[in-house]
């Protein structure tokens, strides 16, 4: 084998656990990246990927449709990019050991570093993730780096 | 070397391996419980209101069967004496299958203003309670402003067009119940605490003004979404629409109509502008709402106008949020004579987020002819 097609492997192993939506349509999580940057804050803070399980966020989602009035497309991207951010911290943590916990479609328990999973999404879906890389950080960094909506 | 590409080629095939099982068992539906808690310190500058601990809680649970179909409901718990309340804040079913377009059935918060639907929740509102046009209650009866938050039973449409670049055209359309007398609800079910608060709300509403007692206030106090039996025929009628540049800019106007009394004779009329701007962490919202009921003055109708407005201004710097906010309430007119004296209110706050979802919040409220409050909050999203 070569080494793109080395890469090409292991690039699909560190995002396996990303879900479905980011294997199948990467362009669909840079959109979903850009309607959450949009919409979200318009109520509140943002909230990480993290939070959840896969599985919660598509009830999440389909609640937070109706109050943003977006479209089945718009949602059907924000879903994607949630789960395609849903990784455990580095070094596990509470959130991964809650999802895990509640026995969903919990991303299995590789650890992949902050860097790492930001330089793969952006490299897979092509667009700028500053946006969303900063709705993903903690308040005060989020702030500090100018999240969308500033809050 | 080759040893190790064959380890991570079997790594690689195990992790993707793994995440194709999941497919094959992902299930259709989902069941979510989220929602929200705060408690609550509130004081007085004066003797005349009490100083109180607080806490509440409000789950939300959300069901999906496949793609389009979602169920959700809010449950709001709070204490009243020995007695735990519980108020049912919407119930409703969601069909998603539309690109553009949403129907909802079932009780939902109405889409007037923006509040009341969107802002409400104690971790997303940045002060401790509510803009004084829509009081402090949530029992369906507004405690000390125009209007409750509002949430009814009936259907709506939601429809969004996208105008390019991140500009949007949204419309909500609804269709309920709409309000009745809040005496007449309590009477039909005297046994129901909640419609007895609702009454109790709307007295203690009518006595907080120390120039006008509840005699003096012409138009009796209504109820909204209270109860599922309605006392008419008639249906409320409202429908929002706005423009969206997401996250930077909103505005919306907002309408309804209805018939609150038996006889179908007595209009209840509202109208609101509400308009959001963002940038550059600044954070500036207002409303401004107007409402008409008519009564019975002896041989005649009357109308009561009221209106008022509110504007608030948020900076996020760091973990920090400082907060101010406006509230103005007219004087309450009958043919342009005042009947319900006006209030002024100016809220400053300072809101620290330990996260995304969890703020606590310090505010201190300037009541024109009232006591001026403290306010001390720690919410919780979940």
């Amino acid at each position: 084998m070569t080494n793109r097609t080395w890469i090409a492997l292991l690039t699909m192993a560190v995002l396996s656990p990303m879900g479905l939506e980011a294997q199948q349509d990467p362009a669909k999580i840079g959109e979903g990246a850009q309607v959450y940057a949009a919409n979200c804050a318009r109520c509140h803070n943002a909230r990480s990927g993290t939070e959840h399980p896969d599985l919660a966020w598509v009830a999440i989602v389909g609640h937070m449709r109706a109050r943003a009035n977006l479209t089945k497309t718009q949602a059907q991207s924000v879903l994607a990019f949630l789960q395609a951010t849903n990784l455990p911290p580095v070094g596990g943590g509470a959130a991964a050991a809650s999802a895990s916990a509640n026995g969903a479609a919990s991303p299995p328990s590789v650890v992949v570093p902050e860097g790492v999973r930001v330089a793969l999404l952006g490299l897979l879906t092509g667009v700028p993730q500053a946006a969303a890389v900063a709705a993903l950080e903690p308040p005060a960094k989020a702030a500090a780096g100018g999240a969308p909506g500033g809050k | 070397m080759k040893r190790t590409r064959i380890g991570l080629a079997t790594l690689a095939a195990a992790l993707m391996g793994l995440t194709a099982g999941e497919a094959t068992g992902q299930a259709t539906s989902t069941f979510v419980l989220a929602g929200y808690g705060s408690a609550l310190y509130e004081g007085a500058t004066t003797d005349g209101f009490p100083n109180n601990f607080s806490a509440s809680v409000s789950p939300v649970m959300l069901f999906t069967m496949g793609d389009d179909f979602l169920f959700e409901s809010e449950l709001e718990f709070g204490l009243s004496g020995a007695a735990t309340t519980t108020t049912l804040e919407y119930a409703q079913i969601d069909y998603l299958g539309f690109e553009r377009a949403q129907i909802i059935a079932g009780k939902f918060l109405l889409p007037f203003g923006v509040f009341g639907e969107r802002l409400h929740p104690t971790w997303i509102n940045k002060l401790p309670t509510g803009p004084v046009l829509y009081g402090h209650a949530h029992g369906g009866v507004a405690e000390a402003g125009l209007l409750p938050v509002l949430s009814d039973a009936g259907v709506m449409l939601r429809l969004t067009q996208p105008m390019g670049g991140a500009w949007s055209l949204d419309f909500s359309g609804y269709v309920t119940q709409g309000p009745r007398l809040a005496a007449e609800e309590a009477a039909d079910d005297h046994d129901d605490e909640e419609a007895a608060l609702s009454v109790l709300a709307a007295a203690a509403f009518a006595g907080s003004d120390p120039e006008h007692g509840p005699e003096t206030i012409p138009a009796p106090p209504v109820a909204f979404g209270t109860s599922f039996d309605d006392n008419n025929k008639n249906k409320m009628v409202g429908a929002r629409i706005g423009v969206v540049k997401g996250p930077s800019f909103e505005m919306y106007a907002s309408a309804f109509h209805a018939m609150y009394d038996a006889d179908n004779f007595l209009d209840y009329q509202g109208g609101a502008l509400s308009a959001e701007w963002r940038s550059s962490g600044y954070e500036l919202r207002g409303e401004g709402v107007v409402t008409r009921q008519e009564f019975e003055g002896g041989d005649h109708f009357e109308t009561l106008q009221r209106s008022g407005l509110y504007a608030q201004v948020a900076k996020r710097v760091g973990p920090w949020e400082p907060v101010v906010r406006f509230g103005w309430l007219a004087d309450g007119t009958v043919d342009d004579a005042e009947v319900i004296a006006g209030h002024t209110e100016l809220a400053l706050g300072l809101d620290y987020w330990f996260q995304s979802s969890i703020p606590v919040k310090v505010a201190w409220e300037f009541h024109e002819d009232l006591d001026d409050r403290f306010y001390l909050q720690w919410a919780f999203g979940f």
